[in-house]
């Protein structure tokens, strides 16, 4: 068991208890939207904007950025504060681009899953296939990656082994998602990113509590300097246009935030959604920036001694606020995990049940979609459980994929796909298959030493899949231009 | 209004494709003759990206309106072109803070962050029912829809 920094009290662990009931009791009561195989895996035309700009937030802010971000501020300063500064505008930016058109494509075909969308629009069943397959495995590696940082905040929270505080927290999260999935994980991320907002408050009132908002402590401390308080930071300066970029367009290439722009129910719901997600996005921000230089500070100062492991910089901070404080930032932490995963374990089984069976030509029937997707959860979670708890090597490799594996395979089909009439099938498919091949390939020859870009090797894969896309779109007419689907048109002009 | 037709969105994508190439350009010859530079240069090419970008998603029925492209679609652009400016110039450098912040990161806190939410969501609230979705366009777009089959 790792050191124990946080001392479990009837405080916290009543908190937790608290809020699991209250998610699972949130899950089970959206089983009522969870009737057919669209509200099941999609929640499609269900929910307000409230509801899904609080879930869109919680499912987009994970434990990578309630931890792992910490970490690295304690680490290398500002640099990574880009990804986190660059993502909660990003947000509205998205809904700016291609928020009407996602939301349109609900009333132009029945969308359940986000390769429906492509599908229809590219009028092919191999672009669907390979998006299902990018998402599939995307997903698996996005939650396995959450897997090792459940369980070190449980054995912190709850002060039980890590293994049973996967147990607890993945269990949990199953209770209310085989009960009424996607639909389920919208409702219960609405409540979870509630609980997050919270933790910011008690963030913001322990960080000025602490430090008194003095950077100057930082920049004049020997172990540390201007760099980690200047606004790019100790890592190499090529970084900050991955990190800005990437996290700036990419957040509109999130399922975390695609698949919820059409569950709005009506039009007009794409309003509250678009702002209120990129503002409680930037609200929640605040952790990664505030509890990473509260850790700096307290190091830089002599407060404390410095740590080895970065993911500890979240708890170091944590340990030093008051009993209550602690309790409302641990259940925010936990929040920001559970409410990312349960979204991934429905995008996978989606993926699976619906598209990828169905690309393949054995469409799974509309009746026996729910069943099979509630199997495939089961599946996907233990996988993922037994992938990153135990996975080595694979896990590392996995880790790095995620956020950029989204991006370059969804930005061509939806945002280029929705915005250019010429956008053809085959640019999309030779998009998309570089870009499954190139997020694979790429991670494996840094891991085996073979050969290593000298910037984030995501940022090549997004912009080779988008140049690709163009290039043979432009000589290439596959439901594209003239031959685009009449049905589609209406889109266009929206 | 500004018309934005097929033949403007053609341009539009194949400028994007150029500016993402020479991101991806920027970022590693930048890095390998450790060029801040060059990098600096490829961060204005990002800021030049969300502009295109921004264009063609505000676009509404093939027309953009000039006080739109003014606020919020180029300010962006601009905003974030300023921000970058700032950390590039004061990279690594001790200097006197501003308001508690190295410039820095109050350029970067102040031009990128409130500058972006000013410009995206800002906007996004503000103009919404009059640029964003207007209820005119989509009773059009519903009509449409609803005189033919579901799409499969």
């Amino acid at each position: 068991m790792d050191e124990q920094l946080i001392q479990p009290s009837p405080l916290i662990i009543g908190y937790t208890i608290a809020f699991m009931l209250v998610s699972i009791g949130i899950g089970w009561y959206a089983n009522r939207y969870a009737k057919t195989a669209e509200g099941f895996f999609g929640g499609t035309k269900m929910f307000g904007g409230l509801v899904i700009g609080l879930a869109s937030m919680a499912a987009v802010m994970s434990a990578f950025g309630f931890i792992g971000g910490p970490g690295l501020v304690y680490k290398f300063g500002f640099t990574s504060i880009w990804m986190t500064i660059a993502c909660g505008p990003g947000f509205a930016y998205g809904y700016w681009v291609i928020g009407k058109r996602m939301r349109a494509m609900a009333e132009v075909t029945d969308v359940a899953t986000l390769p429906d969308i492509a599908r229809v629009r590219f009028q092919s069943q191999a672009a669907r296939g390979i998006l299902a397959i990018g998402l599939f495995l995307a997903a698996i590696a996005y939650l396995s990656s959450q897997v090792k940082g459940g369980a070190k905040l449980m054995n912190q929270m709850l002060g039980v082994t890590e293994e049973w505080g996967v147990a607890i927290m993945f269990g949990t999260t199953l209770a209310y998602m085989l009960v009424s999935g996607m639909s389920g994980s919208i409702l219960t991320d609405a409540f979870q990113g509630l609980v997050m907002l919270i933790g910011v408050l008690g963030v913001i009132f322990a960080f000025f509590a602490m430090t008194g908002g003095d950077f100057s402590a930082i920049m004049n401390a020997p172990n540390f300097g201007p760099s980690f308080v200047d606004g790019a930071g100790v890592m190499p300066f090529q970084l900050v246009i991955t990190f800005a970029m990437v996290f700036f367009i990419g957040v509109m290439g999130q399922p975390t935030m695609l698949a919820k722009m059409y569950a709005v129910k009506s039009h007009k719901d794409l309003k509250l959604a678009g702002w209120l997600g990129g503002v409680a996005y930037g609200a929640t921000s605040l952790v990664w920036i505030l509890v990473g230089y509260g850790a700096v500070y307290l190091v830089a100062t002599g407060a404390v001694p410095a740590i080895k492991d970065l993911d500890k910089a979240a708890f170091l901070f944590v340990s030093k606020t008051g009993g209550v404080m602690q309790a409302l930032i641990m259940a925010a932490l936990l929040a920001a995990i559970v409410s990312t995963a349960s979204f991934f374990i429905s995008l996978a089984s989606g993926a699976i049940t619906r598209d990828l069976a169905g690309a393949l030509g054995h469409e799974v029937d509309h009746d026996k979609q729910i069943v099979v997707g509630r199997y495939l959860q089961v599946v996907v979670m233990l996988l993922c459980i037994g992938f990153g708890y135990w996975g080595g090597r694979a896990v590392a490799i996995l880790g790095t994929l995620g956020w950029g594996f989204f991006a370059s395979v969804t930005l061509p089909t939806f945002m280029m796909g929705l915005l250019w009439k010429r956008c053809s099938r085959e640019g999309v498919i030779t998009g998309l298959t570089f870009a499954v091949i190139a997020n694979i390939a790429l991670p494996l020859l840094e891991n085996f030493k073979i050969y290593k870009l000298p910037y984030p090797y995501y940022l090549f894969t997004i912009a080779g899949a988008i140049i690709l896309t163009t290039v043979v779109s432009l000589f290439t007419t596959g439901a594209a231009g003239e031959n685009l689907p009449k049905e589609m048109k209406p889109v266009f002009k929206l | 209004m500004i018309p934005v037709e097929d033949k403007a969105r053609d341009f539009l994508m194949v400028l994007a494709a150029l500016l993402w190439a020479f991101i991806v350009y920027a970022s590693w010859q930048g890095a390998l003759s450790k060029s801040n530079q060059l990098i600096y240069f490829g961060l204005l090419a990002c800021a030049a990206l969300v502009v295109v970008y921004y264009v063609m998603g505000a676009v509404v029925n093939q027309k953009i309106s000039t006080a739109v492209l003014i606020w919020p679609v180029l300010l962006n652009g601009v905003t974030q072109a300023i921000a970058f400016t700032i950390i590039y110039m004061t990279k690594g450098e001790k200097l006197d803070f501003i308001l508690g912040m190295h410039p820095g990161f109050f350029g970067a806190m102040v031009f990128f962050w409130l500058g972006n939410f000013l410009t995206s969501t800002l906007s996004y609230v503000v103009l919404f029912n009059k640029s964003v979705v207007p209820d005119d366009e989509w009773s059009a777009f519903m009509k449409e829809v609803a005189a033919q089959e579901k799409l499969h």
